[in-house]
């Protein structure tokens, strides 16, 4: 078991290594002068402007230098200025990380609330009727844009019964009532988005476990239906959901990206875009690496989480 | 011990039945009958087959020019304009006729670029292991840490907004998954009987990979691309929304969403409208894919034949 946790360990090093290298080339992609692309806007610079900023920026070195100062800068939490606002990156994440977190673990507590409950219940009555709308919305679930679920709900919540707010955020820490309003609408949507894969992943695996010999033993002892799937069988049937939730974190964020846009919600995916769109490279780079580092580590979690909670498994 | 000639019903030969194979005729008929007898896959070919004459006959079928800002903006649904026109006057159902096009070609392409760059990828490095297979995995593991929209966004930012690279970005995103699933095929099948008599033959590693490996790792490689056309349709639809997909005016359903997007309450149809077309493209790619997945799989198989 310490084994499989030091390998595990040891193996998303040289992930982790790539991810910076991946999210450093970024730059090298970008057409033409870096400087120049970063301060069009500001007019023409002076050759003299120009050689300091290339020094302040670290350009006037090799590549693989700059990737050395880069990821050094990123190791201790400083990412640089953004081009746009001037700001350090580190400040902009710190007000819109929190943001992007709370509304994602709402999401993700909705999408577990809403899936685990439907797939158990899939899963004792295959194919009956409830099992059926369930997989309807499933399958339409995965397809659904979240933009255009997004257009609905605020077309019928916002606008037509003008029960919710249809914009804006308030931090959970200043009013938890107001909070949640605010993020019912998103936060369902984000929901809506991952809790299909979860619903059809506890579905499945409660099918398998309920086909176990001990689930026949426990039933076989008088046990009432209910009684052997929520303590017998479930606790089997949800470890493999440990896994399916560290590969959702990415999804996740993919999801409030669309939705920060709409909702204006000033976290971290709306940052992201706005980067994205005024080629604000540290921002993006920072931001980027930043996801890619959460899905690395929510995923090691996951694995390490899965084999000390699962005995069975021996690596 | 049986009278009959193996060519006819087939012959018993050491307790086995002996059968000629099908044609490939009759092979691919029976694959289309089972095809269609998955549920719903009817349905998600008619919505293929839809989307497809939409946009190989959009100069006949759609009834305006869709990049035309007419006179009458905002118009509602009337005889001239089906599906009423947006703020520019631009015909609604002619942008839909017409961005049939674009879906395809994101959709189509990007799959393309992740099943041929991440299939080879996949397929080699888990043909010949080793230190090889060992650098691209940890590649593939890195890929696979960005969220496919993410580092399409990035990526669409650095090439600049066109078709290609909203194509190459979403490919990009499409490799890793597409080399995972190679990578474990070709490792059960290069343990297999016949790719070891092909090596026995004498068979260069090109070859093998291409005619034995390959053909057999097909079936899953197919399944996971069906279901990537309908993921590449709704990541090429949220960059559009986002501002970073296909540049205006080249009629786009992602584009038209996010164009009408600030007149929702006042002319709501404006962007639902194209968010079903894309909805349902997406809906069909991935019911494509599950029946695929239905009839490759080697339990269901049986009944093929």
């Amino acid at each position: 078991m310490r084994r499989y946790i030091v390998l595990r360990f040891l193996q998303a090093i040289p992930v982790l290594v790539l991810v910076t290298f991946v999210t450093y080339s970024l730059v090298l992609l970008l057409p033409g002068d870096p400087v120049q692309v970063m301060y069009s806007q500001g007019g023409a610079l002076t050759p003299e402007q120009e050689q300091n900023l290339r020094h302040q920026l670290g350009l006037d070195r090799s590549i693989p230098l700059q990737y050395v100062h880069w990821v050094e800068g990123a190791l201790t939490g400083n990412f640089g200025r953004s081009t746009q606002t001037r700001l350090p990156v580190s400040e902009i994440l710190h007000t819109s990380l929190p943001v992007t977190l709370q509304l994602g673990v709402f999401g993700l507590v909705v999408a577990l609330l809403v899936a685990i409950p439907s797939g158990i219940i899939s899963a004792v009555y295959p194919n009956s009727l409830i099992d059926k709308v369930v997989t309807v919305i499933a399958i339409g679930g995965v397809a659904m844009p979240n933009f255009l679920l997004a257009m609905l709900m605020i077309l019928f919540f916002a606008a037509r019964l003008q029960v919710l707010p249809a914009t804006g955020f308030v931090s959970i820490t200043t009013s938890p009532v107001q909070a949640l309003r605010f993020m019912i609408l998103p936060g369902l949507i984000l929901a809506f988005g991952i809790s299909p894969v979860l619903n059809r992943q506890v579905r499945s695996a409660m099918l398998e476990v309920l086909r176990q010999d001990y689930i026949r033993t426990a039933r076989a002892k008088g046990l009432g239906e209910w009684t052997v799937v929520l303590t017998h069988a479930l606790r089997n049937a949800l470890l493999p959901t440990i896994t399916v939730i560290g590969l959702l974190v990415g999804q996740l964020f993919v999801g409030q990206v669309v939705i920060e846009q709409i909702f204006g919600i000033p976290g971290m995916g709306r940052v992201f875009v706005g980067a994205i769109l005024a080629r604000d490279f540290p921002v993006v780079q920072a931001t980027v690496f930043l996801i890619a580092g959460m899905v690395i580590v929510a995923n090691l979690v996951a694995d390490i989480g899965y084999a000390v909670l699962d005995p069975r498994i021996r690596y | 011990m049986s009278e009959n000639p193996i060519d006819t019903k087939g012959a018993e030969i050491n307790g086995f039945v002996v059968r000629k194979p099908p044609s490939r005729l009759v092979i691919a008929f029976r694959f289309f009958r089972h095809l269609l007898s998955v549920r719903l896959a009817g349905f998600a070919l008619v919505v293929i087959l839809v989307t497809v004459i939409m946009a190989a006959f959009a100069p006949f079928l759609a009834p305006h020019d869709p990049t035309f800002a007419g006179p009458d903006p905002l118009a509602s649904p009337s005889m001239t304009n089906l599906l009423g026109t947006d703020q520019l006057g631009r015909d609604v159902l002619s942008q839909l006729i017409y961005g049939a096009r674009i879906a395809l070609a994101v959709s189509t392409g990007a799959i393309l670029f992740g099943t041929v760059v991440g299939g080879l990828l996949g397929l080699v490095s888990g043909y010949f292991r080793g230190v090889l297979d060992a650098v691209v995995m940890r590649v593939v593991d890195a890929l696979v840490a960005f969220p496919g929209l993410i580092l399409a966004l990035a990526l669409a930012s650095a090439l600049g907004p066109s078709v290609k690279t909203v194509i190459i970005a979403i490919g990009v995103a499409n490799v890793p998954w597409i080399a995972r699933i190679a990578r474990s095929e070709a490792l059960t099948i290069r343990e297999s009987q016949y790719v070891l008599s092909a090596y026995a033959l004498g068979a260069t590693a090109p070859r093998i990979i291409l005619r034995h490996v390959l053909p057999n790792a097909l079936a899953p490689i197919l399944v996971q691309s069906t279901l990537g056309m309908g993921y590449a349709v709704l990541s090429a639809a949220a960059l559009s929304f986002l501002g970073a997909g296909i540049p205006p005016p080249t009629p786009d359903w992602g584009s038209m969403v996010q164009f009408s997007f600030g007149l929702l309450n006042q002319d709501p149809l404006l962007s639902i409208v194209p968010g079903v077309a894309i909805f349902l493209l997406v809906l069909a790619f991935n019911l494509l894919g599950d029946a695929f997945r239905d009839v490759f799989d080697p339990r269901v198989r049986g009944s093929l034949s």
